[in-house]
């Protein structure tokens, strides 16, 4: 039986794997300058791909996912069900929230912003992107601090998800 | 009232021979290429605009920190996501916003891309560095 935080989490962590495969598929063929009619439609759905799925990777991690861990325990209640609570509860592992959760949730949020960029410039703009390489290579900075951003946020999140307490997720982490 | 000239037709009147490449074909003739100064305005928008939103969720999460009225307050929406919830609210609409204003402005334009992506650039970097831990929480009001 898996229960609806723990469908929420694998939701997410399924979205951020989708994630990556997209992205590779996107720079794999946007630092190229001419491409076959495959690479360009190669080009254009990973690109898509990446922005709709870094806004349903952003949206189910601060709706859904966000909240089990930000949940506070009531007064008198262990902390092995409230990872920021438990965390925080514990010097040794304070920061893992303090800067560890704090850069993950904020920094996450980026992402969608620029990738919908990257896929607009790539589907609208194909001709300006193979014919001006200083265009080609301003999207694909872009393309790139978007995943530089997602890789921060998907890592501390992996590591969070060890070093908190979590067992209200019955050990599927 | 002034008429455009019509193709190869000198100010004078005179008409003049076609343009040609060294291969000798009318350049009017061949696979037309898409022009050097095709409108980029759009694409300059969609840049400046995602750029925007960065820099407005950092400096919304810089803000947040330093007036518990707005961290503990006007920016939580979902009482189980707390003030995360009205930062991407906010980042979101005022990027959708800002997209839609400048597409109507420079959108059928042709701009000095160089120059918007400089600036974007600089939006995404204020918006990366605002989002860090150690800089955000140089404005903590606790």
């Amino acid at each position: 039986m898996v229960t609806s935080m723990q469908m929420y989490l694998l939701i997410h962590i399924g979205l951020g794997v989708l994630f990556i495969h997209a992205f590779a598929g996107g720079m794999a063929t946007l630092l190229r300058e001419r491409l076959t009619p495959l690479g360009e439609r190669i080009r254009s759905v990973s690109v898509v791909g990446v922005a709709a799925v870094a806004w349903a990777t952003a949206i189910t991690g601060t709706w859904l996912v966000y909240p089990g861990y930000r949940a506070e325990p009531p007064s008198g209640a262990s902390t092995e069900d409230f990872p920021k609570a438990a965390l925080l509860a514990d010097p040794g592992t304070a920061l893992w929230h303090d800067f560890g959760m704090e850069w993950k949730e904020h920094v996450a949020w980026l992402v969608p912003f620029l990738a919908t960029a990257v896929a607009y410039a790539v589907v609208r703009h194909r001709g300006l992107i193979a014919r001006d390489v200083r265009v080609r290579r301003g999207v694909a900075g872009l393309f790139f601090v978007a995943f530089g951003a997602a890789v921060v946020a998907a890592g501390l999140g992996a590591v969070i998800n060890k070093v908190a307490p979590n067992d209200f997720l019955g050990g599927i982490l | 009232v002034s008429r455009p000239l019509s193709r190869n037709r000198n100010e004078s009147g005179a008409v003049e021979a076609p343009e040609t490449n060294r291969s000798g074909t009318p350049a009017h003739l061949e696979t037309p290429a898409e022009p050097d100064r095709a409108p980029n305005g759009s694409l300059a928008a969609a840049l400046v605009s995602a750029g925007l939103a960065c820099a407005v969720f950092g400096l919304l999460v810089m803000v947040s920190e330093r007036f518990e009225a707005l961290g503990e307050g006007a920016l939580v929406m979902s009482e189980g996501v707390g003030a995360l919830s009205g930062k991407a609210v906010v980042a979101t609409v005022v990027y959708l916003a800002v997209w839609v204003v400048l597409h109507r402005r420079v959108g059928r334009r042709t701009v000095d891309l160089a120059g918007w992506l400089r600036a974007t650039g600089i939006l995404v970097a204020v918006g990366l560095l605002a989002t860090f831990p150690p800089v955000f929480q140089l404005f903590a009001s606790h």
